[in-house]
């Protein structure tokens, strides 16, 4: 039992260590260099035994992992939120929000901070597969009255990046990142899922 | 090595495998049973946007995301809405029973069970709260929790008329205790290698995302010096909470940094019952006689109380 409970300590520390930075193969100049170097050779070496060994299945497949990078290893400097554009054959275009957080009463934003915590996992590029399903629902949930079935719907971001600290609040960017044709077909059965 | 080191090891592996009473392993019981349960109670209300197939994540996004790694899950390939529902409902009891200790050992493990689940049916939407929530349900799960302050240990009293409370050997809290300390030293390692921790201008970045905007603060809170101070602070503490914690004439001081930091956080933050997770977990760090000697002072006072007012008079014990 005492090496079992030191093994998933051991586990679950190793797991929770933070990346190499993107550097890692830059010459070193200055003693701050070599330090920094030797520090990512040991993240990368602990990449490896936590990512490519069977270790893994030990902390993956129990829900042991774990990873305590709050905040970190920056805040974010990017506040973010979503609309969609609903499109009909009739050329009418329906603007819509996904719910945003900043937008609800304070009780509200409790119980639905999950709506604000998903988009963090929707956006990124590799994350592309998520947008029709999500393209979808935003469709689902705003129909139009007559019972029409859009024919697109267009995913936007909208964020404000602060470069620099103390800055004047920025402009806000509006990116469009996906845009869907709808399947009636699939549209049309989307309730009864 | 020498007489000295194998003392300390000695001492150390004492510690962490020692025999004491489990009133701590208890106290973490009540609390993460309740604090779960009322996580749930919140994911239920958006249990039609992220665990339906007409949500925005269908069951499919979670085997993607596994990567082919088999992972412990009940709802694996469950696309039938009602099954997800009433898993949601087991686990949900699970951490009802839990908290009151009413078959504490099975309903830890439908807890810990139903909460995995759960969190790889959805893994998008989990926060580092969650995190904990489900490493704790572990820890509670083999530890023994139910042995005291629990129905388990009142129906056993009632049945044999034994109210006493054997020892345990007390690694499952010594494993509480160590994963609050990895908490903070890894998350203090981590904003480590960013400048803006560095630069002491990082709380400046989360004040301006103002999708976690909660309560207002005052002006100067987010201007130097009181960002400075705020953001080294802030890893101070946090290295505290995984250093001079376990020294025990700094404890309190550590855990009471550690509950006005998260108390700041949740004022001004929408980061739902993250503090209150935190701050459940530091009574891991207290010994079971501790809070057993807290509990009994309380029960003399209120005996005291009680005493006092049947006879008509304030009561004689001082506070």
């Amino acid at each position: 039992m005492q090496c079992l409970v030191l093994f998933h300590l051991f586990a679950i520390f190793i797991w929770t260590w933070p990346q190499p930075s993107a550097n890692l193969n830059r010459e070193p100049v200055t003693m701050a260099d070599r330090m920094q170097r030797a520090r990512d050779q040991l993240l990368a070496a602990n990449n490896r035994l936590r990512y490519e060994s069977d270790f893994r299945y030990y902390l993956q497949v129990t829900g042991f992992w774990q990873y305590w990078d709050m905040f970190a290893p920056n805040p974010s400097n990017t506040d973010s939120w979503l609309t969609a554009e609903i499109e009909y054959a009739d050329g009418q275009v329906v603007p819509v929000e996904y719910p945003r957080i900043k937008h609800m009463p304070i009780p509200q934003k409790y119980v639905n901070e999950r709506y604000r915590k998903f988009t963090e996992r929707l956006h990124p590029i590799d994350q592309s597969y998520k947008w029709a399903q999500f393209a979808y629902r935003m469709a689902y949930l705003n129909p139009r009255a007559d019972g029409a079935v859009p024919t697109k719907v267009r995913l936007f971001k909208h964020f404000r990046i602060y470069p620099k600290a103390f800055q004047k609040e920025p402009v806000a960017q509006d990116e469009q990142f996906f845009e869907l044709i709808v399947d009636p077909q699939v549209y049309g059965t989307w309730g009864s899922k | 090595m020498t007489t000295k080191k194998v003392s300390d090891l000695k001492k150390l592996q004492h510690w962490m495998f020692g025999y004491g009473s489990p009133e701590t392993m208890a106290i973490i019981r009540i609390l993460f049973g309740t604090l779960i349960f009322i996580n749930l109670l919140m994911l239920m209300n958006v249990f039609e946007a992220f665990f339906t197939e007409k949500g925005f994540v269908p069951v499919a996004f979670a085997e993607r995301w596994a990567e082919g790694v088999p992972r412990i899950n009940v709802l694996a390939g469950v696309t039938d809405s009602r099954i997800t529902l009433a898993v949601f409902i087991i686990t949900m009891l699970g951490a009802v029973c839990t908290a009151l200790g009413l078959f504490t050992r099975v309903s830890a493990a439908v807890l810990w069970l139903g909460l995995t689940s759960i969190h790889h049916r959805t893994p998008d939407l989990l926060h580092s709260g969650d995190t904990l929530m489900r490493a704790f349900a572990l820890y509670i799960l083999v530890a023994p929790s139910g042995a005291v302050y629990s129905l388990d240990w009142l129906r056993k009293f009632k049945r044999t008329g034994d109210g006493t409370v054997p020892e345990f050997s007390l690694w499952p809290q010594r494993l509480m205790a160590i994963q609050v300390a990895i908490v903070y030293f890894t998350t203090a390692w981590h904003k480590w290698g960013g400048n803006t921790w560095r630069e002491g201008t990082a709380t400046w970045f989360t004040s301006q995302l103002h999708e976690f905007d909660r309560f207002p603060v005052p002006a100067f809170m987010d201007q130097q010096p009181f960002v400075a101070i705020l953001t080294y602070g802030t890893l101070v503490v946090e290295l505290m909470l995984a250093t001079t914690v376990f020294y025990k004439p700094l404890r309190k001081i550590s855990l009471l940094l550690g509950i006005g930091l998260h108390l700041g956080i949740e004022y001004r933050f929408n980061i739902p019952l993250f503090a209150f997770l935190m701050i459940a977990s530091y009574a891991s760090f207290y010994e079971g006689y501790e809070w057993r000697a807290w509990v009994d002072k309380w029960k003399a006072k209120r005996q005291a109380k009680a005493q006092s007012q049947e006879e008509g008079h304030e009561p004689a014990i001082s506070t």
